[in-house]
């Protein structure tokens, strides 16, 4: 349970790193269109993030039902960021930082004993 | 060429889509409702909920009582079956279910028994009559049912791969919705829910038809199974473990304990994931027992079987497809009826099948949307672009009406009343043609209005319902869910509702402002030949002034 919200926060976080990386959605969250430098960070980040976001779905259900829960809380998180950035596209961004601290609150968690 | 192949796609995608569409609607809804199907059973039984103590006798597994039960019941209503059948409840329900099937009969009759104790439930046909309306319909032969279903299932996958050819900018939109543009709109929103779901769609549509495979592709089978050898029954014994029923053999014999038996399994299988017990011959000296093992955690449902001498106990035969083909055709399965999955990965499931739903509703009111406006030109609305807006009103804000409608049914009516479980099955296709009926009477807007209102007031009262009639919240995870789909269809109707109101002028002003490259997509989208940009403007800007006396 505690993996499977994990999951779908960096998945969230992922694929708002990927939407900010394109000017439509930039112009919408941030009212300007950013560099090619900031745009490229948000891409390698925003693939990276979609890359680690599998782990604790397969640790939480193993390899093969962890795949398929996986692209299913990336399905669903992408409809919550699709429909924040059309009707609170700032909300849309500070969604983004409740991947970290939740990574940091778990890990906290299960190192205090 | 290109630009030909791509028109020729559209034209596919829409053709395909439209001529299915209202059944692929009501598929996906029956489909994803029957993700839950245990649970909704559970839910319209709620006698089986209240009543629960759970008597636990020494020595002996839930599950063995359980199976107990179920055959004492079994041997009280169809002594003389050729074959007993019980699903023994698993760890996400208390449901037990009973089956059985009389001699000379393909035909199963099935009950639901509580897991212990002598609980007396309503008799429903719960969640398992969305399962079955979900591949092989109602009120036609299963056959036929399942030929109608596959012929969809076809045709989904057809307008899926030229769904994905003729939006082509999907991957460039993939973040995009854009409310109050209209057409424009409806298109974000049908590209979007299916992007964002397109592994669930293609994953849930091919092994969809993988499911019916030995109807849909049944030649290799054919060939390599002839006749002489048994035919298709050989093949049904080999890929699943499933044989009819041996004849008796006339000698009365009483039945060996299953609590034995089932430790064996459970031996086997591995703690609890025996599922199913099958009973040949009961009260036969010819009797014989399988017993088939659940998925437990495993994505395959191919199955695992022991068989054992129904009188002595012997271990007669085990079972196993291990095989990569076994396996395969498992997967794929297991996958579509997700029998294996955890609760989030369920929960994700149903949300993915609820934007299935919402991407044919999208698919099927954008051709309304785009039609009305050709003929409104052209100054007469033709009897085809009627039809379909009709369908889509009985179909898309009808059909959760009739969902709603059987678990008020299931409420409502006497618990003892006889027929019960036809009588429900009955009212929700009842209520549903009268949706169906409604818009006959209404101009089209205030049909779609009065439908959502209504289906959303029959979800989200259910659980006020289920609180007078039952006296208590029997399970407050369905009551959420209802509130949440009552809210779902209270936004559509709220949303027909604002775009009534004068809101066109500032949406006007945008598409105006709309950069270049978006504004010819669209309209190369809508099958006109690409225009010089300024000329295209004009056309737009025309376009929403033209709309304007309609909205």
């Amino acid at each position: 349970m505690m993996a499977a919200v994990l999951c779908a926060l960096m998945t969230y976080a992922g694929l708002a790193a990927l939407s900010l990386a394109m000017h439509r959605h930039q112009n919408e969250v941030f009212g300007k269109a950013l560099r090619a430098g900031p745009s490229r960070m948000f891409r390698y980040a925003g693939v990276l993030l979609l890359a680690v976001s599998i782990i604790p779905c397969v640790h939480a259900w193993g390899g093969p039902i962890g795949l398929v829960g996986w692209f299913g809380i990336m399905t669903a998180s992408a409809t919550v960021l699709v429909l924040l950035l059309q009707f609170a596209p700032r909300p849309a961004l500070y969604l983004c930082w409740l991947a970290p601290a939740a990574a940091l609150a778990l890990a906290l968690s299960s190192a205090l004993p | 060429m290109k630009n030909g192949f791509r028109q020729s796609m559209a034209w596919l995608h829409t053709w395909a889509g439209l001529l299915v569409g209202w059944m692929l609607f009501a598929i996906f809804i029956s489909g994803t409702a029957a993700y839950y199907r245990s649970a909704i059973t559970e839910w319209m039984q709620p006698e089986r909920l209240i009543g629960q103590t759970r008597t636990a006798d020494a020595g002996k597994s839930p599950q063995a009582v359980a199976a107990e039960h179920a055959l004492a019941r079994l041997a009280v209503v169809a002594p003389h079956a050729s074959r007993w059948m019980v699903d023994l409840p698993d760890g996400r329900s208390a449901v037990g279910e009973i089956a059985w099937q009389m001699p000379g009969s393909a035909r199963f009759h099935s009950e639901s028994v509580a897991a212990s104790g002598n609980v007396k439930v309503r008799a429903t046909k719960g969640g398992d009559f969305f399962y079955e309306f979900h591949y092989r319909l109602h009120y036609v032969p299963p056959l036929i049912g399942s030929w109608i279903v596959s012929f969809c299932a076809m045709f989904m996958l057809i307008a899926i791969v030229s769904g994905v050819i003729t939006h082509r900018r999907i991957f460039a939109d993939f973040f995009t919705f854009r409310q109050g543009k209209g057409q424009r709109s409806w298109l974000d929103a049908h590209t979007a829910s299916a992007v964002l779901a397109l592994p669930y769609h293609t994953m849930v549509t091919y092994t969809g038809l993988v499911t019916l495979m030995t109807m849909l592709m049944p030649w290799g089978m054919l060939d390599r199974y002839p006749q002489k050898d048994g035919g298709v029954m050989t093949f049904y014994a080999e890929a699943y473990d499933f044989a009819n029923p041996a004849p008796a053999v006339g000698k009365p014999a009483t039945l060996v304990a299953i609590a034995p038996l089932l430790a064996q399994a459970n031996q086997r299988f591995g703690e609890q994931t025996a599922r199913r017990i099958w009973v040949d011959q009961p009260g036969d000296a010819g009797a014989r027992i399988k017993i088939t093992r659940g998925t437990g955690d495993r994505i395959s449902i191919s199955t695992e079987s022991i068989t054992f001498n129904g009188v002595t106990g012997q271990r007669l035969a085990t079972y196993a497809r291990d095989d990569v083909t076994g396996q395969t055709a498992g997967v794929m399965m297991g996958l579509h009826e997700a029998t294996f999955a955890p609760p989030f990965v369920r929960a994700v499931y149903f949300i993915s099948g609820l934007i299935g739903a919402l991407m044919v509703a999208t698919g099927l009111i954008m051709w309304a949307i785009k039609h009305r406006q050709k003929s409104e030109k052209n100054g007469r609305i033709g009897f085809g672009t009627r039809l379909v807006e009709h369908l889509n009103i009985a179909a898309i804000a009808g059909m959760p009406i009739a969902v709603a409608a059987y678990f008020w049914a299931n409420r409502l009516l006497p618990v003892d009343v006889a027929m019960r479980q036809k009588l429900e099955i009955n009212l929700f296709f009842a209520v549903w043609a009268l949706t169906a009926i409604h818009p006959l009477l209404r101009k089209s807007r205030r049909a779609w209005l009065e439908q959502l209102f209504f289906g959303a007031a029959l979800f989200v009262l259910l659980p006020a319902l289920d609180r007078i009639t039952v006296g208590t919240w029997v399970m407050p995870s369905f009551d959420l869910v209802c509130l949440g789909l009552g809210a779902i269809l209270a936004l559509c109707a709220l949303f027909l509702l604002r775009r009534r109101s004068p809101r066109r002028k500032p949406a006007a002003a945008k598409t105006r402002a709309e950069p270049a490259p978006h504004t010819s997509n669209h309209t190369a989208h809508a099958h006109t030949p690409p225009q010089p940009e300024p000329s295209t403007r004009q056309a737009a800007v025309r376009h929403t002034l033209h709309k304007e006396p309609t909205q």
